[in-house]
């Protein structure tokens, strides 16, 4: 047996030369190694996103996507992260904005035609139970099952219950929600503290706060609330009604009930609770309403949660910084709040081949991952972890009210305002609801003629 | 049989036909199509938003809906449309009258300033109408001069108020059609009578009410028609300005008709509404078209 041969102490040192040069050539080639080239896009994401990203953009990249949507806050936000999906998708995105008041009208036409141009469109509360049923816009728990479509990063779990509720019909989720809204008030925490008053609890304190408020100061008023006669009375309006202990539908047997005792006294309360509003409250929009609070003319607001945001924006808002906020007040019957809010569907006549496509656009718009990012462009919130996140004082509010939004009153209400035919259920309340507050009728005479033309409507429906 | 005689035969015989047969197609089209089309929906129960195929055959049901009391708006309706004319019309007349006059009076730079007036007629209805609605707000542009002048603050908004508002928008967007028609007519007068009768020591008014005015009599009543058939069709202010509120206090005949075919979504009584509109309007083409006879025949 020979001995082992010695390695020599220079071939040692060239040895460990040669590995350290390799190592350091190595380490070098792969700091410098051109990498393949990611998206360039306004915010980094996870790794698993690029993939998603890269598996749409060979199925559909090039080819564009067009989105029926309206003037909102929501949208602007959806706008700003639609940049980095057609950075990372080469998916083009087209939107075409309609105000909300023509919307409405011009969506139908468009939805029920045998060709849809778009391929994503708007819906809300009201219109998904009449979509759903003329099949004007599809299903997507097929999408929403399926692991492959989507992702984790979108999390439809964390959606507020009550918001992915108004995208429901029989069972099926007809579209995502984006910028759910219940009812609140928020009230000018200097003013009440300046007369030692507490936010109201309930409605009988509502009304007096109106009242004490109105034309305590030069230029103040007792409350602002939306009263125009497009559909914005009745929002405002039914949900004194059920907190009443009134009904508009008794969905049992679908007979009108505008006539009953509690909802004609609902009426009569609202009537008087406007005649404390600024000169004009008649006419007034959502945007006008809030424009009153935030110009400092009225010490509350009875609003959308939506207001919130644009209360505490000291570019558009005098009071920024001086407003409290409470859960819509209790009525003799309990607790009730409406839910309301904006989704975005696919609707049934657009173009098949780019469904998924359309559906990857929705929950990259809709996801969790963006919901930072939607919020801080000012979208209005419809997930829970976002909402809790927030530092402004009116969470805690939006969680409160959501809490009565799921109240055993509100589940109807929502059930009364979703009925096939609560589109113009709602514009014959409005108007109705719109010439009681300015006298030319009484509440009753409204309510009785309410109950009259509704009754006329619900006939098909009673089989 | 078919001699090249023949088609050339053929084509003088037929060359007026031809000459108007894209017109009349166009028509057919655009006119007689949808005419018909609202005449048969009236017939029928159809919810907007539903195929054809679910359409009810009712008969006059929308009719009777319509005329005897079914539709409680609809007189309301009718009698704001009328009151809505009148202010408007008469209203952009005098002040369209009133401002050409001063033109006409002017030494030089009349057209300059016609065409600083004609801005307002110029700018889309819809756009003028949110910009009316901003300035008729409690705290607005209007309630600034009538606070300045009055000492007094109006609820533009109110039932009592809203008609009046809506009326002096339109009035600001229509009076300069009569500003840019009456100017154009001033100015092409013949001056021979004009000039006797200053020579003979007549004023200035009575110039303006004996001669000027009556000499145009054919255009102001072609131009009060014109504006009468606009202002009864008009929708797009009305609807961005006030949307028929508050309450029923603007809600003119299209706003009506529009809330019930598209937001009641009754098809049916829209298309009576419409052919009632219709109707008014072409009772007012008649006159129109009767007058322009007499004005041709003399």
């Amino acid at each position: 047996m020979s001995e082992p041969k010695k390695v020599g102490r220079r071939k040692f040192l060239y040895a460990v030369v040669g590995l350290v040069a390799l190592v350091s050539i190595g380490t070098l080639a792969y700091v410098f190694w051109p990498k393949a080239e990611k998206p360039k896009t306004q915010a980094e994401y996870p790794e698993e996103v690029y993939k998603w990203a890269e598996r749409i953009k060979e199925k559909f990249g090039g080819k564009t996507l067009t989105v029926a949507a309206v003037a909102h806050p929501s949208t602007d936000a959806f706008k700003v992260l639609t940049s980095d999906f057609e950075a990372l998708t080469n998916i083009k995105v087209k939107w075409v904005i309609y105000t909300e008041t023509s919307y409405f009208d011009k969506i139908l036409l468009i939805a029920s035609g045998q060709e849809v141009p778009f391929d994503l469109m708007y819906t809300c509360a009201e219109i998904i139970p009449g979509f759903a049923k003329q099949e004007l816009v599809i299903p997507v728990d097929a999408y929403l099952s399926s692991r492959e479509l989507t992702p984790e990063w979108f999390n439809l779990n964390d959606i507020i219950p009550a918001y992915l509720n108004y995208m429901k019909t029989d069972d099926k989720i007809y579209g995502i929600p984006f910028a759910g809204e219940t009812i609140f008030v928020a009230y000018r925490k200097d003013l009440f503290e300046k007369y030692n008053k507490n936010p109201p609890t309930t409605y009988d304190e509502l009304l007096e706060l109106a009242k004490f408020f109105n034309k305590k100061e030069e230029n103040l008023y007792g409350l602002s609330i939306r009263c125009a006669k497009s559909w914005e009375a009745a929002w405002s309006w039914i949900s004194f009604a059920y907190g009443f202990g009134g009904k508009w539908v008794d969905l049992n047997t679908l007979e009108p009930k505008f006539s009953s005792p509690e909802t004609v006294n609902s009426l009569k309360y609202f009537v008087e609770l406007v005649k404390y509003g600024p000169p004009g409250i008649e006419a007034f929009s959502f945007e006008e309403a809030w424009a009153a609070f935030q110009t400092g003319k009225t010490a509350m607001l009875v609003e959308s949660t939506a207001a919130a945001p644009s209360i505490e924006d000291p570019t558009k808002s005098s009071v920024a910084g001086k407003v409290g906020y409470i859960k819509f007040p209790k009525g003799p019957a309990g607790e009730c709040a409406g839910v309301w809010g904006w989704g975005i569907s696919i609707p049934t006549g657009a173009p098949k081949e780019m469904r998924e496509a359309a559906w990857n656009l929705i929950l990259w718009l809709t996801s969790e991952l963006n919901a930072d990012r939607y919020l801080k462009n000012g979208g209005i919130v419809s997930r829970l972890t976002p909402l809790k996140k927030m530092e402004h004082g009116y969470d805690k509010a939006i969680i409160d009210s959501l809490e009565a939004a799921n109240s055993k009153l509100s589940k109807e209400l929502l059930i009364a305002y979703t009925l096939p035919i609560s589109f113009e259920m709602t514009g014959i309340v409005s108007e109705l609801v719109s010439r009681a507050i300015t006298g030319e009728m009484s509440p009753e005479d409204a309510c009785k003629q309410m109950d009259k033309q509704i009754d006329e409507l619900l006939k098909p429906y009673r089989g | 049989m078919f001699s090249p005689n023949f088609f050339t035969h053929l084509l003088k015989k037929y060359y007026p036909v031809i000459l108007v047969l894209p017109a009349i197609t166009t028509v057919l089209i655009l006119v007689i199509y949808p005419l018909f089309m609202s005449l048969q929906t009236s017939f029928f129960k159809w919810t907007y938003g539903t195929p054809w195929s679910q359409a009810e055959y009712v008969g006059l049901k929308n009719y009777y809906w319509v005329f005897f009391g079914g539709d409680y708006l609809f007189y309301v309706s009718l009698q704001l449309t009328v009151v809505y004319v009148i202010f408007q019309v008469l209203g952009s007349f005098f002040v369209g009258l009133f401002i050409a006059v001063l033109l006409d009076k002017l030494p030089r730079g009349g057209s300059l300033f016609t065409s600083f007036f004609i801005i307002p007629m110029v700018i889309m209805p819809a756009v003028a109408g949110l910009m009316w609605r901003l300035y008729f707000t409690y705290d607005g542009l209007v309630n600034y001069f009538v606070e300045t002048l009055f000492r007094i603050k109006i609820n533009w908004f109110s039932t009592e108020y809203a008609l009046i508002a809506l009326s002096l928008a339109s009035i600001w967007i229509t009076a300069p059609f009569f500003i840019l028609v009456f100017y154009a007519a001033l100015t092409s007068l013949p001056q021979s009578p004009i000039e006797a009768a200053r020579v003979d020591g007549a004023s200035e008014l009575t110039i303006l009410k004996d001669i000027k005015l009556p000499m145009l009599k054919p255009i102001i009543f072609v131009t009060l028609i014109l504006r009468t058939i606009e202002a009864l069709r008009s929708f797009d202010l009305p609807y961005v300005t006030f949307g028929g509120g508050p309450g029923s206090a603007t809600e003119v005949l299209a706003i009506h008709i529009n809330r019930i075919a598209f937001q009641f979504r009754q098809l049916g009584a829209g298309s009576v509404l419409s052919l009632f509109l219709i109707l008014l309007v072409v009772i007012m083409c008649s006159l129109l078209i009767n007058k322009l006879k007499e004005s041709w025949v003399t």
